[in-house]
């Protein structure tokens, strides 16, 4: 597999880190934090099909990118630094 | 950082006598005034007039080294360049960090990475051994730069004018305190082809980095 990263090109995908689907950080202050992040850590979509996923770029230029990856084929369908707006 | 910098990051290095040869040929580049430069939020135009202003150098956009005589800027991020200066001395950084207060942050890294340069009929058919990424003439010109993993090591690469015999040569900046594994990797890459260490860099056919 490999990943177009925005600034280096395509690279392999040893050099990049997974990180997970691009969801906000639930809220820390909130009463039930703890059942939030279990949520946001635990139950996860595991769609077959486009996919979006945040990888870190840790061998390249150190960049999160915000990739969009079809979960049944591997095709790459768009990435971008998770900086920039959605 | 400068008592790091004056020593060569390859002292303690023995190269093998059975990879002798001269099918790659090998240098580490002394001496050399290093920092890393990153642009402050928001600033990007105005830190590209001043590099310009004070350097008559574009600072590159892409992963490609901007270079003048005295000094030059390899890309390696977004915003983020490493800054070589063979000849710039401790105070250097110093001018640096004043030139662009303000606009961007300056890292003196004197003595944190190690820079070797390599040259040689086989120094494609090595690196090929050791990057993950196409260094074909072709694909990777003279100018581009490229961050990326040599054996674990996490390095930066670009190339530079070809060598007086025609052949590719190529810098690349490694973590000072993993210069040794890098070294032993490139060697054994380069045994086959014979493996020279040399004490003065090749010299490149038009305007050498230094």
């Amino acid at each position: 597999m490999r990943i177009n990263c925005p600034y280096c090109g395509e690279r392999d995908l040893g050099e990049f880190v997974y990180f997970g689907d691009p969801v906000p950080r639930p809220d820390p202050s909130a009463a039930d934090a703890a059942q939030r992040f279990h949520d946001s850590v635990y139950l996860r979509d595991n769609p077959a099909g486009p996919h979006q996923e945040l990888w870190y770029h840790a061998y390249g230029c150190r960049g999160w990118l915000r990739v969009t990856r079809d979960t049944r084929t591997h095709a790459m369908l768009g990435s971008a630094f998770a900086s920039d707006p959605a | 950082m400068d008592e790091l910098a004056a020593q060569p990051a390859s002292a303690s290095f023995v190269p093998p006598r059975s990879a002798s040869g001269d099918g790659v040929v090998i240098t580490e580049r002394q001496n050399l005034t290093l920092a890393t430069l990153q642009t402050r939020r928001g600033q990007h135009a105005a830190l590209r007039a001043r590099v310009a202003a004070r350097f008559h150098v574009d600072l590159p956009q892409r992963p490609a080294v901007g270079r003048t005589q005295s000094v030059s800027f390899v890309g390696v991020g977004p915003e983020t360049w490493l800054v070589i200066a063979p000849d710039g001395g401790p105070s250097f950084v110093r001018s640096l960090k004043a030139d662009v207060a303000g606009l961007a942050s300056v890292s003196d890294q004197s003595g944190g990475h190690a820079i070797f340069r390599v040259g040689g009929r086989a120094v494609g058919a090595t690196l090929a051994k050791l990057v993950p990424i196409d260094l074909d003439p072709a694909a990777f010109k003279v100018g581009d730069a490229a961050t990326t993993v040599a054996a674990h090591v996490g390095v930066t690469l670009w190339r530079c004018p070809d060598g007086l015999d025609g052949e590719q040569v190529f810098e690349l900046s490694v973590f000072r305190s993993l210069a040794g594994s890098f070294l032993e990797c490139f060697w054994d890459s380069a045994a086959e082809f014979g493996c020279r260490w040399d004490a003065q860099p090749p010299r490149a056919s038009t305007s050498p980095s230094r």
